[in-house]
C-alpha cells in the first residue's frame, strides 16, 4: 500500500498521505480496495488544486481561476492517464489470463466464464489482420524497404485467416486447441518479424 | 430552472452525495478520516478511501471544511461557517424533495 501511495502526487502524500496509509493499514488488501486507490490516484493527479496559501509548496503556481496549481497541468494529465492506462492494461491481463485459464482448465469448477475470451482476443487479432489486408497502408514513420507492402498484406491474410480459424475453434468447444493455435499464429508472426527485420537491417 | 440560491452552490461534482456525508459526520464536531469512513459506515453510505480523501480535497478547496493542526498521523476536519450554511441548504432542499415525494405518493394512493 506503501508503494501505492507513491504514485500520488506529491502534495496529495503531503496533505493526506500519512493519514491514508494510517487508515489502508488497517483493512485487508483487497480487489476493490486496490481499485479505489488506484483510481483515487488518477483522480488526484488530474485535480491538483488546493485553496491559496494552503499548502504552501514551492512548486505551486497561481491558477487564473484563484486557486494554486501544483506541477503542470499537461504533464499531470500524462502522467494520470500513463497511471490508467497502465491499470486498465492490468485488469484486462489479469482479466484475460484467469478467463483463459479457465477455459484451460475446461471449467472444472461448473462455473462457465463471464465471456470467451479466447474467441473475443481472436476476433480483434482477424479485424487488424482484415484492416492490414485492405489498406495495406504503411505504419507512420515506418522505413520503407522492397516488398514491405506485399509483405504486411500477407501477414495480414495470414493473421486474419488464422484468427478465424481460431474463432471458430473456440466458439465449437475446442478452446484447449484453439489456444495452441492462437499461441501458434503469434509466435509464427513474431517470428516472421524478427527474420524480415534481420534481413532489412534499419527497419 | 434552477434558483438563484443553486446556482450560487459549489459545484462538487460527482462527489456531491460523498461530501454530503462527509459533512453530515462533521456536523457535531472535527473528525479524522478514519472516524468519517467509520460513521459514514455505521450511517449507510460507507465510503471507499479514494472517495474519502477526493471528497476531503474538493471540500477544503471549496473551504467548507478545513483542516486543524495535529502533530498526529490523523488530521481532524472541521467544518466551516460556509460549510456548514451549504450542509443547512441541502438538508433543506433533500427535506424538500422527501415531503414532495412523500405527499405525491400519499396522493396517488
Amino acid at each position: 500500500m506503501k508503494l501505492l501511495l507513491h504514485l500520488y502526487p506529491h502534495w496529495w502524500r503531503d496533505r493526506y498521505g500519512a493519514e491514508a496509509l494510517d487508515i489502508l493499514e488497517r483493512r485487508p488488501v483487497t480487489l476493490s480496495l486496490l481499485l479505489d486507490v488506484m483510481v483515487g490516484c488518477v483522480d488526484a493527479w488530474l485535480n491538483q488544486e488546493m485553496p491559496p496559501g494552503d499548502v504552501g509548496r514551492t512548486y505551486q503556481h497561481d491558477d487564473p481561476r484563484g486557486y494554486l496549481m501544483n506541477g503542470n497541468r499537461k504533464r499531470n494529465r500524462l502522467v494520470a492517464s500513463v497511471i490508467a492506462g497502465v491499470l486498465l492494461i492490468v485488469l484486462t491481463g489479469a482479466f484475460v489470463f484467469v478467463e483463459t485459464y479457465r477455459t484451460l482448465q475446461g471449467h472444472r469448477d461448473g462455473a462457465p466464464g463471464a465471456i470467451n475470451v479466447l474467441a473475443v482476443s481472436a476476433a480483434a487479432t482477424a479485424a487488424v489482420g482484415f484492416w492490414v489486408v485492405v489498406t495495406g497502408r504503411r505504419l507512420h514513420n515506418w522505413p520503407g524497404w522492397p516488398g514491405e507492402r506485399r509483405a504486411l498484406r500477407l501477414a495480414g491474410a495470414y493473421c486474419l485467416l488464422g484468427s478465424l480459424f481460431v474463432v471458430g475453434l473456440a466458439l465449437t468447444g475446442n478452446e484447449g486447441f484453439a489456444f495452441l493455435i492462437y499461441a501458434g499464429l503469434a509466435l509464427t508472426l513474431a517470428a516472421a518479424t524478427r527474420v524480415v527485420r534481420s534481413r532489412n537491417p534499419g527497419i | 430552472m434552477p434558483s438563484r440560491q443553486q446556482k450560487a452552490e459549489p459545484d462538487l461534482g460527482r462527489f456531491s452525495d460523498p461530501a454530503l456525508v462527509v459533512l453530515t459526520c462533521l456536523a457535531d464536531g472535527p473528525k479524522h478520516g478514519y472516524a468519517i469512513l467509520q460513521e459514514s459506515a455505521s450511517l449507510g453510505f460507507p465510503l471507499s478511501v479514494g472517495t474519502l480523501y477526493g471528497s476531503l480535497n474538493r471540500l477544503e478547496r471549496l473551504r467548507l471544511i478545513e483542516a486543524e493542526a495535529s502533530d498526529d498521523r490523523r488530521r481532524p476536519y472541521r467544518m466551516t461557517e460556509l460549510g456548514v450554511g451549504h450542509l443547512r441548504a441541502r438538508l433543506a432542499s433533500l427535506n424538500r424533495v422527501v415531503r414532495y415525494g412523500a405527499r405525491k405518493l400519499e396522493e396517488a394512493r
